[in-house]
């Protein structure tokens, strides 16, 4: 005969065979069990299916559930430094790329901009030409005549350079008339410079005759002591000066190349080790 | 090393310290799967599983028992490997005899310190046993097992499952219950003592 007790003492009894029970509850349930034998036999059948339950022998692993490497996918552990060469590298690298753009490609472009601000200045604004020769003018009169020894030798060849002014300025097809205007005023008009090269304008207050042609016919320019003074504008387009540096190219080359080199090293001795244990 | 220590490394990514604590516990793992399962196939693969995914989530674990935090982790492998395996059932490399009956008790298993009669009648009631366990409810079995096999308290059982303890309670009492009747029906099987236990109280 099966007793059927309720579900809650069926639950009361099977806490009470594991202890489970507060104090009080346990002392009810012991004077019920003494009053109702059904409950008994309950928890003796209870009792004896957890002794067979435990009574079931714990299997032993059938082989080592170990993890290796390859099973749980890690990374090869890569040494502390590796990360260092990587970084130094890959920024040696953008320092080196940055740097030869600076000196190639600045430069070129600061170049192309040249000849515009030439054709501006000349034919747009002729009459900023002519203010300011009136303005050097204004200037070399109030000027002393430092050397008028100098002067009277040097108004040959003023004369042949003009000529020489004028014909390249007629190749040009441009800005003739300001030359004509330039020239009766006692002045003339250089090819515009740059902005920056602000040497090819004599702008100091210089004699009349001085500041009109004060080039020679290689370029140069004669100062008051009649020293050549070598003009900015050939030598810049010839050797332009670079902004970096080639130590510095150089040496971050070196730092970008090496360090890369250590970290590659780095990172296949580590690899290598660690496919010998995943092996 | 003691296991808090090993833990904090397995933490850190040491493998060795890590599979240091499979080795402790796989037994435990497994023989706790195979009761949930019932089959040793599944019961290795969970095992397994179990113990990657508590690799993969060892930085989770924040303390308390670290026996339950893996019998939790081998117990949802084993929902994992049943679900799996009702969608797609595999035939089982089990080793055949010749009469292509399937050798219950593979040597890795075999206890060489009982007789062949004895541990014959061992495999007998643990097949019965077995077999009431895969017949009870997923819920009831799972709870059985950690309480009854395993023998953990309730509160362990409750942090593994993840229900309140009056639910722990209650699935064991019918858990137990239902096993009690099926039980009942491999009855000669019984260690002799149960046996003539029962038989006083029937008379």
């Amino acid at each position: 005969m099966n007793p059927s007790p309720s579900t809650r003492d069926l639950e009361q009894l099977s806490a009470y065979l594991d202890g489970q029970l507060k104090p009080s509850e346990s002392a009810r349930i012991e004077s019920r069990l003494q009053m109702e034998p059904e409950l008994a036999t309950v928890l003796k059948e209870l009792r004896q299916t957890r002794a067979i339950l435990r009574q079931i022998p714990q299997r032993r692993a059938p082989r080592n559930f170990t993890l290796t490497p390859k099973m749980v996918g890690s990374k090869p552990p890569m040494p502390r430094t590796y990360p260092i060469f990587r970084f130094a590298s890959a920024l040696a690298t953008v320092l080196l790329f940055v740097t030869i753009a600076t000196n190639f490609i600045v430069p070129r472009f600061s170049g192309k901009a040249e000849p515009f601000l030439f054709t501006r200045n000349d034919v747009e604004a002729p009459a900023e030409a002519m203010a300011e020769a009136e303005s050097m003018e204004a200037a070399a009169t109030e000027a002393p005549m430092a050397a008028p020894e100098a002067m009277a030798t040097e108004v040959m060849a003023e004369e042949a350079m003009a000529t020489e002014a004028m014909a390249l300025a007629g190749a040009q097809g441009q800005a003739s008339d300001d030359f004509q205007s330039a020239q009766e005023s006692g002045t003339t008009i250089l090819p515009a410079p740059a902005v920056e090269d602000s040497t090819r304008i004599v702008s100091t207050p210089q004699p009349v005759e001085k500041s009109l042609f004060d080039e020679d016919a290689t370029g140069q320019t004669l100062t008051e002591e009649g020293v050549p003074e070598i003009v900015s504008e050939d030598k810049q387009e010839t050797q332009p000066q670079p902004k970096i540096r080639a130590i510095w190219q150089v040496t971050l080359a070196g730092i970008a190349f090496f360090s890369g080199l250590i970290a590659l090293i780095l990172r296949s001795t580590a690899i290598r080790k660690w496919r010998k244990i995943v092996k | 090393m003691d296991e808090s220590a090993l833990i904090q490394e397995a933490q850190r990514g040491n493998l060795d310290s890590f599979n240091t604590l499979v080795l402790t516990y796989q037994d435990r793992l497994f023989s706790t799967a195979l009761r949930i399962t019932g089959d040793e196939n599944q019961a290795a693969d969970a095992t397994q599983e179990a113990f990657l995914s508590a690799f993969r989530a060892i930085k989770s674990f924040r303390g308390g028992s670290f026996k339950a935090w893996l019998l939790r982790t081998v117990t949802n492998a084993c929902y994992d490997e049943m679900r799996r395996q009702k969608r797609r059932p595999t035939v089982p490399l089990e080793p055949e005899t010749e009469g292509a009956e399937e050798m219950r008790s593979p040597r890795w298993i075999s206890d060489t310190s009982l007789k062949p009669e004895e541990e014959a009648e061992r495999n007998d009631l643990e097949d019965a046993i077995q077999g009431c366990l895969d017949a009870l409810p997923i819920e009831f079995r799972t709870v059985v097992v950690l309480a009854d096999v395993q023998s953990m308290d309730y509160k362990e059982v409750a942090a593994v499952v993840r229900v309140p303890l009056g639910t722990i309670k209650s699935r064991l009492a019918r858990g137990r219950l239902r096993l009690r009747k099926c039980l009942q029906g491999f009855w000669e099987l019984l260690p002799d003592a149960y046996r003539l236990e029962e038989e006083s109280l029937s008379t």
